[in-house]
């Protein structure tokens, strides 16, 4: 059952967000440091969809660029496979490179504007010497193409050319093309159409299934992780606060902030439920609050949260980083 | 693409070039065509100086003193034989202007081209490495942009005579002015391109690129140059315009190239002296030269700008 594909330690990411240094000497500044991503363990099993969900600012984003190597970590450790992905050189990081993909937030910004779809989803291909001959190569793209739902003659135009939601597909293609295993998926549906969510979503599943894909899926919508996660876990303020399975959950939430951000759903249904907004804002990653972050915002919150960091508890349906929560 | 490669093998390179898009935008603005055309014949006019022009105004034996400051030849004092009239020393303006543009053709083309490619590899890798690469790169920049370019042209054309020893003036004389030139232009593409570098290696394919270790040299070449190349070439086409002039600033204060083989700026700064006096034609003929060079070279540039961003095709 456990079959784990990525396991993420301790993984911490500080960002140096002071003026620059003669400001600093003229106004005596201290340095000013911002702790994005703050001591986050997960472990990611093999075919499964974990999603990582949180306000803007909570460190999903961050977390998801340190995992695929585009920032690198202050601190923690990160294993693909069994293999530290901070340590190996040459060959065998270039054979892991080639088992992750990512899915970009924006498909205006991912596909290159100059370049023509082809090229574009041939260049893992090209980059890892995948097909033997240029036409071996062709013969693939158009075999993506096709896998995600276009047309195979669509290779020759430009991305702009193309609908949010199509580009959204070639963006997908592309991160096909080197039969990866795992997807970081960044918010892939955030900039698209309500409509054509659903499209690139199910989409997304169906190719999860045919090829066994693993995701980390980011997304702060609630309604869009129901629908794919297997496992979620909350950030809030760079720090994992529950994780739990996605059924689990959403039927018993047991941290506070996973709470308030459960009854901030809007209520399709129409069932009658209140929907609350949340309180407050997410405080300032520079100066965070004492204690558990969260507890200016907690509902539930004593005197000792304001004191003492609760670290993550373990039970039969998750973790959850908090003092008060019970688990119902 | 291989779709239609039996019929790319086909068909010849015209028939190729006839049935692209930029062929078709080019055939589509009449303004282009005119731009194209008037390149066209200064370009072709300067490469076949020597056959065309009907004195060589280099050759100073056949200069007579006698000629100098006619008018043009449809004036009652002027001479058939030069067509334009004569300069201060006697040598027919409209040769003079033939083999001028080549000069200064020559100089505008290659120092424009030095400094670009000086400017556009430094501004990249400034924008793309940041940090301290980009602190020196941009430092260095700013010292540079604070010398005029006649500093600089009289520094390295004082250190090469020290060098040379004066003796190939004539021949250092081109070289000279084409890396001062450049050396004075190459901010601008730098800062230009650092600038645009900076905004798109943030965007998501330059991380798409990174994700799967392409190397930073390769991704600099593919991806972020063909996206940054935009501005350069309008700069590219102002620049010509502008160093064809710094040409001639140089020229005129002896820096540049020597009187004996004018170019067109060389012309027009004698010329200006005898404005005043009546002799027109000596300053107005290469000045309508020049002018209709800058304005034809920078509509074939605003032109190329849009033909080549594949968004407005």
């Amino acid at each position: 059952m456990k079959d784990t594909l990525v396991n993420v330690e301790n993984l911490t990411r500080i960002f140096d967000v002071s003026k620059p240094w003669l400001n600093r000497v003229i106004e005596r500044e201290e340095k000013k440091l911002l702790l994005a991503v703050n001591g986050v363990s997960l472990e990611i099993r093999r075919g499964e969809t974990f999603a990582l969900v949180g306000e803007s600012g909570s460190g999903k984003s961050t977390i998801a660029k340190m995992i695929v190597g585009l920032l690198s970590a202050s601190q923690g450790k990160i294993d693909f496979d069994g293999i530290d992905l901070f340590q190996p050189g040459g060959a065998e990081m270039r054979a892991l490179r080639q088992r992750y993909q990512m899915i970009f937030q924006d498909p205006f910004a991912s596909l290159n504007p100059r370049w023509r779809v082809n090229k574009i989803i041939a260049e893992p291909l090209r980059k890892f010497d995948m097909e033997s001959s240029e036409s071996a190569r062709h013969k693939r793209v158009e075999e993506l193409l096709e896998l995600v739902g276009m047309s195979a003659k669509d290779g020759v135009k430009f991305p702009h050319e193309f609908s949010g939601g199509q580009r959204q597909r070639i963006a997908i293609a592309r991160a096909l093309s080197s039969n990866p295993e795992f997807i970081v998926c960044d918010e892939p549906t955030s900039a698209l159409d309500v409509s054509v969510q659903a499209q690139i979503l199910n989409l997304m599943r169906d190719l999860q299934d045919e090829l066994g894909l693993t995701y980390l899926f980011i997304s702060h919508d609630l309604s869009v992780v129901r629908h794919m996660a297997n496992r979620i876990g909350v950030l809030y303020l760079g720090r994992l606060v529950e994780v739990a399975d996605g059924k689990e959950l959403f039927r018993n939430p047991r941290h506070p902030y996973t709470k308030m951000l459960l009854n901030a759903i809007p209520d399709l249904d129409m069932t009658g439920r209140e929907v609350a907004r949340p309180d407050g804002e997410i405080p300032n990653p520079i100066n965070p609050p004492s204690g558990c972050t969260f507890h200016p915002r907690c509902p539930i919150a004593t005197e000792y949260c304001k004191r003492e960091i609760p670290s993550a508890r373990n039970s039969e349906a998750g973790s959850v980083a908090c003092f008060e929560a019970t688990g119902d | 693409m291989s779709m239609n490669k039996e019929t790319d093998e086909k068909m010849s390179v015209i028939a190729r070039v006839l049935d692209s898009d930029i062929w078709y935008s080019f055939t589509r603005s009449k303004v282009t065509m005119v731009a194209a055309l008037v390149t066209f014949l200064i370009f072709a006019s300067a490469l076949f100086a020597p056959i065309i022009s009907p004195h060589d105004p280099f050759d100073l034996a056949s200069l007579s003193l006698m000629d100098s400051l006619l008018p043009p030849a449809w004036n009652a004092e002027g001479d058939p034989n030069y067509l334009l009239g004569t300069d201060d020393q006697g040598r027919d303006v409209l040769s003079t202007i033939l083999y001028g543009s080549r000069i200064s053709l020559a100089v505008g083309l290659v120092s424009v081209a030095f400094a670009a490619v000086l400017g556009i590899t430094l501004g990249l890798v400034a924008g793309y490495m940041g940090g301290r690469v980009d602190a020196i790169i941009m430092r260095v920049a700013d010292v540079q942009l604070s010398f005029p370019a006649i500093l600089i042209a009289l520094l390295i054309d004082g250190t090469v005579n020290a060098l040379v020893g004066g003796m190939d003036r004539e021949r250092s004389a081109f070289t000279v002015l084409v890396i001062s030139i450049g050396l004075s232009f190459w901010v601008q593409y730098a800062r230009t391109v650092r600038s645009s570098t900076l905004v798109e290696r943030n965007k998501e394919y330059v991380q798409a690129a990174r994700l799967i270790g392409l190397h930073p040299f390769l991704i600099m070449l593919r991806h972020v140059l063909p996206n940054v190349m935009g501005p350069v070439l309008v700069i590219a086409t102002i620049n010509l315009a502008l160093a064809v002039i710094t040409e001639a600033t140089l020229s005129f204060l002896g820096v540049g190239i020597p009187g004996t083989q004018p170019s067109l700026g060389t012309m027009i700064r004698t010329g200006n002296d005898f404005l005043f006096s009546g002799e027109w034609w000596i300053t107005f003929f290469p000045g309508a030269m020049l002018a209709a060079l800058v304005l034809a070279v920078n509509l074939l540039g605003d032109w190329l700008r849009d033909a080549l961003n594949p968004k407005l095709r």
